[in-house]
């Protein structure tokens, strides 16, 4: 076996999204994901001893091996933005705990359902260190929803606080209301009482 | 003896020292960011390794999204 010149395209077409991936999420994060960048690093080892490599049958395992640290990098650079992303729909989440966040987001329930759908496939994925290889599809995938959500949760922010404000006058209102109550009955029951 | 004394004297608030591999990460971060070149998150000290990556992860672990 010799190297295949489609092989090497494959290759090159792998490097170039873990390289958007690993982008991405420093767009998404503002942190440089070290993982993925390691694995490119081995990724350009293994194809450099595939081209440098006598052996035909050495170069393609070793072909194979970059194209394999390509997905693995493409995987980690996914999971370090859906994490981020994770995160920041929790401190949502956490924010607007007491308040019904589906009266402003009529889909609320079903942001619901694909965030915790993406929590359990990265969980999923993340469970055996192959798996990653098997899963960097699905894990590019999930960024760009969770990044769609996360972003429609913050675009919903300004109307939620209104909400919010709304109800805590209400609130005042209603416990104004119940003091002045309590206030005349105990003044009315004392000049009963005179 | 001083175990017995020490309970004599009255509750006193302790210094409680900081995590050690806490201040060792800090301590590569600040070499890291002294001898990065060429690449501005490095350079700030804006990246994320995979134990922190994992940490993370952990922490989200447990989270119920669907509450």
């Amino acid at each position: 076996m010799s190297i295949s010149s489609d092989e090497i395209a494959n290759i090159r077409d792998l490097f170039r999204d873990a390289e958007r991936q690993i982008k991405r999420a420093e767009e998404i994060s503002g942190e440089l994901a070290i993982p993925a960048v390691n694995e490119l690093r081995y990724a350009g080892w293994h194809l450099l001893e595939a081209l440098c490599s006598g052996d035909p049958d050495n170069a393609v395992e070793q072909l194979a091996r970059a194209r394999r640290h390509c997905q693995r990098a493409i995987f980690d650079a996914s999971d370090t933005s859906i994490i981020y992303l994770l995160e920041k729909i929790r401190t949502f989440q956490d924010d607007y705990r007491r308040f019904v966040i589906s009266d402003v987001i009529p889909d609320y329930s079903i942001l619901k359902k694909t965030i915790s759908s993406t929590r359990h496939k990265i969980e999923k994925a993340r469970e055996g260190n192959d798996r990653r290889e098997s899963y960097y599809l699905e894990a590019a995938s999930s960024v760009g929803q969770l990044k769609d959500i996360g972003d429609r949760l913050d675009d919903s922010r300004e109307e939620l606080n209104k909400a919010v404000r709304r109800q805590n006058r209400e609130t005042f209102k209603f416990w104004l209301m119940a003091i002045l109550t309590a206030v005349a009955a105990v003044a009315a029951v004392l000049a009963l009482l005179k | 003896m001083t175990g017995y004394l020490s309970r004599l004297l009255p509750p006193a608030f302790l210094h409680v020292p900081e995590n050690n591999s806490d201040r060792l990460n800090a301590l590569a971060r600040r070499i890291v960011m002294m001898f990065a070149r060429g690449n501005y998150r490095l350079q700030t000290g804006r990246y994320v390794t995979k134990r922190q990556i994992d940490e993370r992860y952990k922490k989200l672990r447990d989270v119920d999204f669907e509450r």
